[in-house]
């Protein structure tokens, strides 16, 4: 996988113009926030940011840029995985977990609640892009 | 031997930590209550000062953000909610007193992605007084 990590003079992970343009200043600010989180942080249960969680979460921001229109939000799951959440626009949600070697996700719309492996990651892309153009896409891996 | 339950008639709470509510979209992770060994607090241990005094103790002064809330939920409800949903699920509330916080307790479930949501819905949220 492409690394489209960029690093701050400091060594933490910062999101590149691209994905910030997707998330808007809410959602770089949450990052940076993120970004400093030590092992421990969410009283003993939360792990650091994982770099690979970020990187694919670039790639997919790269992919998708047509999301702003969606204003997802950012979120930190307590494995050290970004996440992102929105709703489509009847109000159901949608819910994208970067993993390290997987993608979870949850598709109200579909009823679709689940983990990938990266390797369907094109295809992946390819369906939220249909999601988010308000298609109908056709419920597989 | 089966591990002891919380009852029916009790509430729980859930510390909401602001990695998983973004305040400025209002829009919540399912994160918060989602997977296994979900830890909550039971209130009718503590009151909500003191388990706001015992999530703040850890998080205080550092980096790791804040717990910006607490969602309640009632145990009967929380249990019914599971039950109901297209998935239906067994949830137990099972108590877990620990040194720093005797309220502790676990739901020690799988709770999925979706389930957790619509609990979300469901919590009376108390935001940190």
């Amino acid at each position: 996988m492409r690394n489209l990590t960029i690093k701050s003079q400091e060594g933490r992970p910062r999101l590149s113009e691209a994905a910030v343009r997707v998330l808007g200043e809410n959602g770089e600010r949450r990052f940076q926030e993120f970004a400093e989180y030590e092992t421990g942080w969410n009283m003993g249960q939360g792990k650091a940011l994982s770099i690979r969680s970020v990187a694919l979460l670039e790639r997919f921001l790269h992919e998708v840029p047509e999301l702003a229109d969606c204003s997802p939000s950012l979120f930190l799951s307590s494995e050290g995985n970004l996440e992102l959440g929105w709703e489509d626009d009847r109000g159901n949600v949608i819910e994208i977990e970067f993993g390290p070697d997987h993608i979870s996700y949850y598709i109200e719309s579909l009823s679709e609640d689940r983990s990938v492996p990266l390797e369907v990651l094109p295809h992946f892309i390819e369906r939220i892009k249909l999601l988010i153009a308000n298609a109908s896409p056709t419920v597989s891996n | 031997m089966p591990h002891p339950q919380c009852p029916t008639d009790e509430n729980i709470v859930r510390a909401i930590h602001s990695a998983h509510w973004d305040t400025s979209a209002n829009r919540k992770s399912s994160a918060i209550f989602r997977g296994r060994d979900v830890s909550v607090s039971r209130l009718a241990i503590l009151g909500l000062g003191e388990l706001f005094r015992i999530f703040h103790a850890t998080l205080d002064e550092s980096p790791n953000g804040a717990i910006v809330a607490v969602g309640e939920i009632n145990v009967g409800n929380l249990q019914q909610i599971a039950l109901d949903y297209h998935h239906p699920t067994v949830l137990t509330v099972e108590p877990d007193p620990q040194e720093d916080n005797p309220a502790h307790a676990v739901i020690p479930q799988h709770i999925t992605r979706g389930l957790a949501k619509v609990i979300i819905e469901q919590l009376k949220i108390h935001e940190d007084p």
